[in-house]
């Protein structure tokens, strides 16, 4: 009994401090001020190259956050074709881009105009399952507000995310995430593909770093900035990568009879074993991957690896039965999950570099490996790759590596496919 | 009075006959002196004539595929002493001379050519033999065999003969140089011949790409499996087209090019897809020596990255150059982007 009266005091108390809506109308009337729909176009009233929803975080200044792939065109488009603008339903004001991140998909825009205020940050952080809204305008329609809930931080090397329940929909990228007392604690940011309502949020100490940030510099970046801000956050993205790698080395795993080193501790690893349809042979697949990667324009993701190993043991086929199965795995379809997008009608990519050969890492296990390499015309120092490997312990069992690599320097390739390639050993031969 | 002795290509021996009556006409329909029931025999083939000199003359009755002499065709031949003519398929040896006539005796034997039902189970038991293969194969070398691959191995079957059948007819139509439906068994003998040669290639060049482990009499090998494949091939379809001398003319230059044709294809499309592609088969994984670490450590793959790396900065200035030139041109269009 006293300590529900406790409980009873505490939240009249913290209800004191910041006023709780009550209603969800009225919270929808407490934030709709502060967000407008961001796009970009050739002029106010063209049609839109993107779109998405921003707010405002200084209403003196009209200074407003959106998330970076909303006005990504704008920044990508050296020709400066495009123009940013924030609309109401009422007006159109155009806006310019004082600073951005890759890493953490945000982009602060100042608008000629004075806003009443603005929204108030959440200095502390939710705790897990508290009601949480996210507000933008979905599919181009109406501001909406939709709730949900909040999960947690997801931490992945450089990259943060808010794992929200909040049914997102495109067009409301950019918006806040509130909670119910209307504060913001994030940016709208994306949703899992092929899921049920899950939908990521940037937090918003983030947006926080990027607005202090700006107010030291006082100046925003021009257009020539544009292509060396990237790099420079790309550049801390692989450090950052290898550090955490470090920091959290991945445990040591087994597939059949292969042992190797998963990377990132913080990394998500997904296996399956099963055997084919007649039992003739078996396989066990395991992929690990960085739960983000640096959006940098439509056609480019970039600072994010993954990481497949495939054992496959016969049972009951002879040799040649074996390498046929062995063959369909390493040429076949691959399961990495990132598209690995075509470079010859990307103008963002250059054509690929290919060799193979046979290596001997220091298990003493040769490999058969073949590797194709890209990089980004823009970026310069920032590469893409694709490497495969595969090596047979016996007659009756191969492991079969596969490793995508965006956005790494050289040495970056080169240590992470040591470190990785260097692991290997078959416990037979131990 | 002449002596005949006609023999079919599929016959084991020839068949003599006496022709004392004048005119004596050949041909398919029953209502002839000599009934040839073959494909190749039109109704009313030709036509056996004395003359008034004494002379006998062949004449062709507008028949389909006509009466040759020397591998020529003639509307109407002269006939000779130990002279043959051919109508359509079959051979005609013509015995004129009185002292031959008398040396000559007609020996009835049983006539021992296949019938048509026997060629059909011919072809039947090679089809056979081509699915058993093709089984064997497909297990041997992929997969074990169940009831669904079994389909696919039919199908397969069903339409790689089905290619070659149609192709061949089709180029009897353009070319008008088989009518009707004369011999179209020999289409399906290529079609067989074909089928079984290429399968058995398959199976020695699998085994052998398994076991090599150099590239060059990896080549050498392949280069000629696929030459004899396609040697096999190519004479079935001369066979069909061409007559005597003339086959083994374009049969020498034809082969020869292709042959050369075939190498050089495939050893471009092989070698560049390796390269490009970064596929190879499992087989080259399979290797028959060591790698001793010394040799095979880290440093080759990375001198390859270097390599690969300045590439790329090679690519990203071209690519570079291309966008600008592209955005030059646009500027001179003055077009806008349409959204």
């Amino acid at each position: 009994m006293r300590l529900l009266l406790l409980m009873i005091f505490i939240f009249s108390f913290t209800s004191n401090a910041v006023e709780e809506v009550k209603d969800n109308d009225i919270l929808y009337k407490k934030v709709k001020p502060y967000v407008y729909q961001v796009k970009t176009s050739q002029s106010a009233d063209s049609s839109k190259a993107s779109y998405g929803t921003g707010f405002v975080v200084d209403g003196e200044e009209g200074l407003m956050l959106t998330n970076y792939h909303v006005v990504s065109t704008y920044i990508q488009d050296e020709d400066d074709r495009y123009k940013i603008f924030v609309t109401d339903k009422d007006e159109v004001h155009e806006a310019e881009i004082l600073d951005f991140s890759v890493i953490y998909d945000l982009a602060l825009i100042k608008v000629n105009r004075k806003f009443k205020g603005e929204l108030r940050i959440r200095e502390k952080v939710p705790g897990r399952g508290e009601t949480i809204y996210s507000m933008g305008l979905p599919k181009d329609l109406n501001i909406s507000l939709v709730e949900g809930n909040y999960n947690g931080v997801i931490k992945s090397g450089i990259y943060e995310r808010i794992l929200m329940s909040t049914p997102v929909n495109s067009g409301m990228s950019g918006g806040p995430t509130v909670d119910k007392w209307g504060r913001v604690i994030g940016a709208n940011v994306s949703i899992l593909l092929n899921s049920q309502n899950i939908s990521f949020s940037v937090p918003i100490e983030r947006g926080k770093e990027l607005l202090e940030s700006y107010r030291t510099r006082k100046a925003p970046l021009s257009r020539k900035q544009y292509v060396t801000h990237i790099s420079k956050q790309l550049k801390l993205i692989e450090k950052e990568l290898f550090k955490s790698m470090k920091e959290n080395p991945g445990k040591s795993n087994t597939i059949g009879n292969w042992t190797f080193q998963a990377p990132d501790k913080t990394g998500k690893c997904w296996s399956k074993n099963d055997y084919s349809d007649k039992r003739t042979f078996k396989y066990s697949r395991q992929n690990c991957f960085l739960q983000g990667a640096a959006y940098i324009d439509s056609r480019i993701y970039s600072g994010s690896y993954e990481v497949m190993y495939l054992a496959v043991e016969s049972l009951s086929r002879n040799r040649f039965q074996f390498a046929d199965i062995v063959d369909t795995y390493f040429n076949g379809k691959d399961y990495l999950r990132n598209v690995y997008t075509r470079s010859s009608d990307n103008k963002e990519l250059t054509k690929y570099s290919c060799n193979e050969g046979i290596l001997t890492n220091k298990h003493k296990l040769s490999f058969r490996y073949a590797y194709c390499v890209n990089g980004y015309v823009k970026y310069d120092g920032h590469y893409r790759m694709y490497f495969k490997a595969a090596t047979l312990g016996d007659k009756r069992n191969a492991l079969i590596v596969k490793l995508k690599v965006d956005g790494f320097s050289e040495s970056g390739m080169m240590t992470f496919l040591k470190s990785h390639l260097d692991e290997i050993q078959n416990r037979e031969a131990m | 009075m002449i002596i005949l002795r006609i023999q079919h290509p599929s016959w084991n021996s020839p068949q003599v006959h006496k022709v004392e009556n004048f005119p004596c006409t050949i041909g398919r329909s029953i209502q002839n002196t000599i009934v040839l029931s073959d494909d190749s025999i039109s109704a009313e083939h030709a036509m056996i004539e004395k003359q008034s000199d004494g002379t006998f003359i062949l004449r062709d009755l507008d028949s389909t595929n006509g009466i040759f002499f020397e591998g020529k065709r003639f509307g109407q031949i002269i006939l000779r002493d130990n002279g043959i003519v051919k109508c359509g398929d079959i051979k005609i040896t013509t015995l004129l001379s009185d002292e031959r006539l008398e040396k000559t005796r007609q020996i009835e034997l049983p006539a021992e050519f296949k019938t048509k039902s026997q060629k059909l189970t011919q072809r039947i038991l090679l089809l056979g033999l081509v699915l058993i293969l093709q089984i064997y194969t497909h297990s041997y070398l992929m997969d074990p065999i169940d009831s669904e691959k079994m389909i696919d191995v039919l199908i397969s079957i069903v339409v790689m003969g089905g290619l070659v059948f149609g192709i061949s007819g089709l180029a009897a139509v353009i070319t008008k140089v088989q009518h009707k439906k004369y011999d179209f068994l020999k289409y399906l003998d290529a079609t067989l011949m074909t089928v079984v040669a290429w399968l058995f290639f398959m199976l020695i060049k699998n085994r052998v790409d398994f076991w090599l482990n150099s590239n060059s009499l990896q080549l050498i090998f392949n280069s000629a499996v696929y030459f004899c494949f396609y040697w096999v091939y190519l004479n079935k379809m001369l066979e069909i087209f061409f007559e005597g001398k003339h086959r083994k003319r374009v049969q020498y230059v034809l082969g020869g090019l292709f042959g050369v044709f075939v190498i050089f294809v495939w050893t471009v499309t092989t070698f560049s897809e390796r390269n490009t592609g970064f596929n190879y088969k499992a087989s080259y994984v399979y290797t028959t020596s060591e790698f001793p670490r010394e040799k095979y450590n880290f440093s080759g793959l990375d001198a390859q990255m270097k390599e690969s790396f300045t590439d790329i900065q090679e690519y990203r200035s071209e690519k570079i150059e291309e966008k600008e030139e592209s955005r030059q041109l646009e500027d001179s269009l003055s077009k806008e982007k349409p959204e």
